[in-house]
């Protein structure tokens, strides 16, 4: 029965912070902007049984008192915050006034959080009147008490990972189904944007120009990385010279690096030039100006630039291998190479993962590469998502399309990485 | 130190605001050679006041400009004005409050007689507010040919867009590379906009870039406007320039035998020293229909928190629709002014052509004042496609083309 009770009380506690967060996002439904303080109260409701079921409600003379008047103190930091944005308040303390826009903000989260927090204070105090030993503490005092220090600790992180990658996402994904245009809309629009997307060339040419980019970069950053790694890792003469000039490119941004390619794929100046006035009058080498194969101009930009930072973590993996293992392999009479592919890559999966991941996210995400090089030409050929993101969001000034295409986007990146995550990081709890 | 230093930054603002004087940013994309010597104009007239203007000059045209100066508008951190094409890029920020009601300055000076046409204070107005003071009309459709290449190829210069295209091969025999074209999205659509005003009756015009009528953009009259703009794009094979100014010049030095382009490329013939009828020829409506349409730059002017700001705001509205200002401004730029009342005749051939035909009424809405910038966008992606993708035949584009119409709101 109690057990029953502290879950009633946390499960209230919870959804209404969803619903809170769901409404902040900008779903605008009558009975959902009630649900956070309709939930509150329930809790409310559950605790006030709890104390009648008690009879009494020892305040002073509590285990947990100085828990409770902690939340209490919370709860008045909080009102103090949505005292910040009161027009009056402000006009006898200008100094706080340069930051109304904070001060708005906050005041939403402020009259959520003051009934939460003295709400917490309440069932502290029932919990520290009820339970005077402490054999097995339970729910509410293991969520509310035990480890507080890392929890409070956590706040600021937990704030932004849950504003910035939760709330914002949210927010994002919702704007996509409306018809929001220079300035965000709420109303709901059903699948429009969506249609629209998919039935546009530009997108198509867009997905296409990333699959081919995205392949090869995978596959040949790997490679190039891992075999410059390798040559590097065999004690070489002048190593640290050449790990520099490796990676130097990495140094330079993105932008840098497409102007630079740029210029070096023109035919006027560039390797074409170079190439014919050795004597091959009819060498042609244009990528940059045929759509065919634009993007792969793109992708040797890419290429030149991130190999080396690929190479040095592959190199930091072959590092941590135990010089034992070379040992043994040798005193078995294993080849080099047979040792590099059945000993020491599977040795180095952890480096693997991580430089997959590394390069995966440099994929989706390329933009400026494109943007400096080519500007998405000749014509629409090599377009990329994220630029079609950017056009449509500030150039089109179509919110809506932009925040469909990066949905659309965010999706892609998280077909393929859920059953990854899945499978890397299910089994080693099982293991 | 650093609260010493913004004790400093509030004493000054304070001694500066006891006179009324105001800095305001001013922000532009006017950063070709004749732009800039027009902008010049502005902001030595601005100064000339007790107010100062500082100049905030975006490159990379108004697609790269447009979405910079619209999010610090909406961010919170607003200029002083700025320059937009007036239409319906500004209309949901008048909608949220961003923008400066300046119905008080425009009834002050009586704009509502001088400007002229008066679409174009129509496309400053929202809820009969007008927010936005125009400062140049700009038509598209006009063809700046290069008498030096066709000299070159021995033929005549051509009269109009027909005898253009039957020139090309002379051009091409000459090493000319016959039409001059940047590569960027809206350079292509202007050429297509073009071809459409020139090559179409005027109430067809208007079915489609009114009235946004889908049935007669994929109609046959507008296969036509295609299949010259299909010709156009063989014609343009060869001119590898991105910026629509390093396009004029290909024009200027003789290496191009024409551009479609708007007037304000005339500043760059003006700047390069060439005269028109002597070493370069314009062409409005292509050769064939006297008609221009008028979209045009104005300046908006972002709500701040400030009265002196405001006051000095208000001033430069009223400063740049002035005539002394117009006059000074619009002969540097190569743009025709808002005003049908001044005394533009030490303007050269090419201005008086477009003088003639604004006085003479013959006039349509510009681009940006029918249509989102959602959809020009829209629109710039399909012609750019089908600019460079020579296997995009005339009838993918028009269908295409017709559906984005259908589309637009």
């Amino acid at each position: 029965m109690q057990s029953i009770a502290e879950r009633a009380v946390l499960w209230s506690i919870m959804l209404s912070g969803l619903a809170f967060v769901l409404v902040r996002v900008g779903l605008e439904n009558d009975l959902l902007e009630l649900a956070p303080l309709a939930l509150l109260a329930l809790a409310a409701l559950v605790a006030l049984a709890m104390i009648a079921q008690m009879r009494r409600l020892n305040i002073f003379n509590n285990r947990l008192r100085g828990h409770a008047l902690g939340w209490i103190i919370a709860a008045g930091v909080a009102y103090l915050l949505s005292l910040a944005n009161e027009k009056t308040v402000q006009a006898a303390m200008p100094a706080i006034k340069s930051y109304r826009k904070l001060w708005k903000t906050l005041d939403g989260f402020a009259d959520f959080l003051v009934p939460m927090f003295l709400l917490f204070a309440v069932v502290l105090l029932i919990v520290g009147t009820r339970d005077t030993k402490l054999d097995r503490p339970g729910r509410i005092e293991r969520a509310l008490v035990s480890k507080l220090p890392a929890k409070i600790a956590a706040i600021p992180m937990a704030f932004t990972a849950i504003g910035v990658f939760v709330i914002a996402t949210l927010w994002t994904v919702y704007h996509s189904f409306t018809r929001s245009k220079l300035l965000p809309k709420s109303d709901f629009e059903g699948v429009f944007q969506y249609e629209r997307l998919w039935s546009t060339d530009r997108w198509w040419i867009s997905l296409e120009n990333l699959a081919i980019y995205g392949a090869c970069s995978m596959v040949f950053s790997l490679v190039i990385g891992f075999t410059l790694a390798t040559l590097l890792d065999q004690k070489i003469r002048g190593e640290a010279v050449f790990r520099t000039i490796l990676l130097y490119p990495f140094a330079l941004s993105f932008i840098v690096t497409g102007l630079v390619w740029q210029w070096i794929l023109t035919p006027e100046f560039g390797v074409q030039n170079i190439v014919r006035s050795l004597g091959f009058e009819n060498f042609v080498f244009d990528p940059l100006y045929n759509s065919d194969i634009v993007i792969y101009g793109v992708l040797i930009a890419g290429l030149w630039q991130g190999t080396g930072f690929i190479m040095v973590l592959m190199l930091a993996g072959l590092r941590g291998i135990d010089q034992d293992i070379w040992k043994a392999s040798r005193v078995d009479g294993i080849p080099t190479w047979k040792t590099y592919i059945y000993i020491i890559i599977p040795m180095m999966r952890p480096v693997f993962i991580t430089t997959l991941v590394i390069i995966a996210s440099g994929i989706v995400k390329v933009y400026d590469l494109v943007v400096a090089q080519t500007s998405g030409g000749p014509g629409l050929s090599s377009e990329v998502p994220a630029k079609y993101v950017y056009d449509y969001m500030f150039g089109g000034q179509n919110l809506g399309q932009g925040f469909a295409a990066s949905t659309v986007m965010l999706a892609l990146v998280l077909i393929p990485l859920i059953p990854f995550a899945y499978l890397e990081f299910g089994n080693r709890k099982n293991g | 130190m650093k609260t010493l230093s913004k004790l400093m930054a509030v004493s000054a603002l304070v001694s500066a605001s006891a006179v009324g004087a105001a800095e305001l940013e001013v922000t532009h994309w006017w950063t070709s050679g004749g732009e800039a010597a027009a902008v010049a104009e502005l902001a030595k007239a601005f100064n000339a006041t007790e107010h100062d203007w500082v100049d905030g000059a975006i490159a990379g045209s108004g697609g790269v400009a447009r979405p910079i100066i619209i999010s610090r508008i909406i961010g919170g951190e607003p200029m002083g004005a700025t320059q937009l094409n007036h239409g319906r890029q500004a209309e949901e920020m008048i909608e949220a409050g961003l923008l400066l009601d300046i119905t008080d300055v425009a009834e002050a000076n009586g704009w509502a007689d001088i400007i002229n046409p008066p679409k174009l204070l129509d496309a400053c107005t929202v809820d009969g507010r007008i927010y936005c003071a125009p400062v140049n009309i700009h038509s598209a459709q006009w063809i700046w040919l290069s008498h030096e290449a066709f000299a070159k190829a021995g033929v005549p210069v051509p009269a109009n867009w027909d005898e253009f295209t039957a020139s090309a091969d002379a051009l091409r025999a000459a090493d000319v590379v016959p039409l001059a074209m940047g590569q960027q999205a809206w350079q292509t659509e202007l050429a297509f906009g073009a071809l459409a005003v020139a090559l179409l009756d005027q109430t067809t015009w208007s079915a489609v870039n009114i009235d946004k009528d889908a049935a007669v953009a994929a109609g046959a009259e507008y296969t036509r406007v295609f299949k010259a703009f299909d010709d156009a794009r063989k014609l343009a094979v060869g001119s590898n320039v991105n910026d629509w100014n390093q396009a004029t010049n290909l024009v200027i030095t003789g290496q191009a035998g024409g551009q479609i382009h708007g007037d304000w490329a005339q500043g760059e013939f003006q700047v390069a020293g060439q005269v028109a009828g002597e070493d370069y020829t314009c062409l409005p409506g292509l050769g064939f229909t006297e008609v221009l349409d008028t979209g045009g730059d104005a300046f908006y002017f972002p709500v701040q928190d400030d009265a002196d700001v405001e006051a000095a705001q208000k001033e430069l509205a009223a400063l740049l629709v002035s005539p002394e200002v117009q006059v000074a401004f619009n002969l540097k730029k190569g743009s025709l002014p808002i005003r049908g009342d001044i005394d533009l005749s030490s303007a050269n051939d090419c201005m008086q052509k477009g003088l003639k035909i604004l006085a003479a009424g013959n006039v349509l809405p510009g681009g940006n004042i029918s249509f989102t910038q959602d959809t020009l966008n829209q629109m710039g992606d399909l012609m750019t496609a089908f600019w460079n993708d020579h296997s995009i035949t005339v009838a993918d584009v028009q269908a295409k083309y017709a559906s984005i119409i259908e589309n637009a709101d």
